[in-house]
């Protein structure tokens, strides 16, 4: 058996109904680790021990009466900054919220708060989710726990660290153009972006409102597939959730699709994706090549519906509306800009800049209506080729974790998610799965699995052929 | 393709409607940065395209702009709102002047 707080949910409510330990005792560890271990990882911006020792009590105390809520009664876990947490303070890592407290519980965090599940505290994340690396948090960044000069990926990286370094059992986040699966492929762990709407998002604070989708990092596929399933219900006061309407397990040889194309992978993650294809086409499934419209071109299109999405969305972030502000300015006018100016950081002042431009008469037509339109030749595509393919296997991530500091231009901090846009851009879900260690570095190697909307079943399906927990090195992480 | 251009002036045009005061020693550098994200997104101007437009699609477009039912339902907590306030005095919640004279 794994260090127990490397175990899955599975592991845990097993050992817990044998009497070996009780959810006080494992939320007792998982804040000693995080004590030990928060200052050089910087997973956590805030943690609430006192409430999730006081849910843990309450577990034990319903597990002795036989009345556990659900299978997640009792686990501890964390969210990402940007979920509304009643009486626990919300900064979507930015100076401008640092002191918001928000008075009521996002939709996710209310039904796992009635599962019993124990919150420990809130994940690092780049400002507003605006980031692949973690680096533009406002307060410090997320390190690898693999190798901490590597970043964590990001915008979820607080996410994928807390659950890589054994400081939750599982987290959530969220992802528009990959911020799930990306920092789970830099730090080893499972991450998945379900189908657009699936997850309620009332109470997750919006980015790209046309992509945003809550994601889950767990320590395996499973674990992904108990959670999809209790927090998958559809929500009124998210007017773009959809109930899941389950496709089934394809019968017969599986039908996979690889994605090829120039710049997808470094030699050390394509040397993982043959692994994963050779692996499938011995357990008997057919392995075609498969290729998409420019990756280049979907990354442009990604960048800017998303920047003019959060340009809209994060005009309310005045110190006025919301959020905190500045106190020496004369005049409304003057309020507003500087309390943007000084509190928001570099990424989120480029981008909302960027989506402002893009959006301006004069160039609407050539960047905004092309991005659209380019967004919908995608989708087609992408739909027509699960006639042919029941999953599509890919690259996470073009490379492996890279070091803090290496990536000095937003450009090129872009490619990181080369790979992941696809799947938000046409609302499909996808899963990344660690797959085995690059030689040298030790570093997480990945793949991703893309299924038509509501696939995610098949996607478990395929990732249970393909899992293999051990391939992930535990013993070199810090 | 060759690089954008972007004026100073265009940026802090730019910027006075996003309402972000840009200081003057960053300028230069985000002027630059924001030629770079224009000339990469450049590149979506390569090809006309027949496709028809989408926008914030669902899979079942029925559910899509469904509204909920108009019943009262719990309400926030006052408190908890008010404690949101950055200047209050006394039980008023104190905004800052919005209309200019």
């Amino acid at each position: 058996m794994r260090d127990w707080l490397f175990r899955t949910v599975g592991e845990h409510q097993a050992a817990m109904r044998a009497n070996e330990y009780s959810s006080e005792d494992l939320t007792r560890a998982f804040l000693r680790r995080i004590e030990e271990k928060n200052q050089e990882i910087g997973a956590y911006l805030t943690v609430d021990a006192e409430g999730a020792l006081c849910a843990a009590r309450a577990s034990d105390a319903r597990r002795a009466k036989g009345e556990l809520l659900s299978e997640l009664d009792g686990i501890p876990y964390a969210a990402k900054d940007n979920f509304s947490t009643k009486g626990i303070r919300t900064t979507c890592a930015s100076k401008l919220l640092e002191h918001f407290v928000p008075p009521y519980d996002a939709t996710v965090i209310q039904i796992l708060k009635d599962a019993g599940a124990v919150l420990l505290g809130k994940l690092n994340m780049d400002e507003f989710a605006m980031g692949s690396s973690n680096e533009s948090s406002a307060f410090y960044p997320t390190r690898n726990p693999y190798d901490p000069s590597r970043v964590a990926g990001g915008s979820s990286g607080g996410s994928a660290a807390a659950v890589s370094a054994g400081m939750a059992c599982f987290a959530l986040g969220s992802d528009t153009g990959g911020s799930v699966r990306q920092p789970a492929s830099f730090c080893g762990v499972v991450g998945l972006k379900p189908t657009y709407g699936v997850i309620s998002r009332y109470g997750l604070i919006s980015l790209a409102s046309s992509m945003d989708a809550v994601g889950l990092l767990t320590h395996t596929a499973e674990d992904c597939r108990l959670l999809l399933s209790l927090l998958a219900k559809r929500d009124e006061r998210d007017d773009t959730s959809i109930s899941l309407s389950p496709l089934p397990i394809p019968k017969g040889n599986l039908r996979v699709g690889l994605l090829e194309g120039e710049g997808l992978a470094s030699p050390a993650q394509r040397e993982a994706l043959e692994r994963a294809k050779e692996r499938l086409a011995a357990l008997g499934a057919t392995v075609l090549p498969f290729t998409l419209p420019s990756p280049h071109k979907a990354l442009a299109a990604y960048s800017v519906l998303m920047s003019s999405e959060a340009s809209s969305n994060l005009a309310r972030f005045d110190g006025i509306r919301y959020g905190s502000r500045v106190d020496h300015s004369d005049g409304v006018l003057n309020l507003y800009t500087d309390t943007r100016g000084e509190l928001l950081g570099k990424e989120t002042v480029r981008r909302i800049l960027f989506g402002s431009y893009v959006l301006q008469a004069e160039h609407r037509a050539d960047f905004y209506e092309r991005a659209r339109v380019f967004r919908q030749e995608i989708r087609d595509r992408m739909l027509a080729s699960f006639a042919e393919f029941d999953v599509i296997l890919s690259p996470t991530t073009p490379t492996t974790a890279f070091s803090v500091g290496e990536i000095r231009t937003p450009t090129q901090m872009y490619h990181a998610d080369l790979c992941t846009v696809y799947a938000n851009l046409a609302g499909l879900p996808a899963i990344s799965l660690p797959f085995g260690t690059e030689e040298g570095s030790g570093l997480p190697l990945s793949i991703q699995l893309t299924a038509a909307p509501h696939g995610e079943s098949v996607l478990f399906s395929v990732a249970s052929l393909l899992e293999c927990p051990q391939s992930a090195a535990w013993e070199v992480r810090v | 393709m060759g690089m954008a251009t972007l004026s100073e002036q265009e940026l802090l045009s730019l910027a006075a409607r996003c309402r972000i005061h840009i200081k003057e020693e960053n300028r230069a550098r985000l002027l630059w940065e924001l030629e770079g994200m224009i000339a990469f997104s450049s590149v979506l101007q390569t090809e006309e395209s027949e496709a028809c437009d989408s926008y914030a699609f669902s899979h079942e477009p029925k559910n899509y702009g469904e509204l909920r039912a108009d019943e009262i339902g719990e309400s926030l907590e006052r408190d908890a709102l008010l404690a949101l306030a950055p200047m209050t005095e006394d039980c008023y919640l104190c905004v800052p002047r919005t209309l200019e004279d």
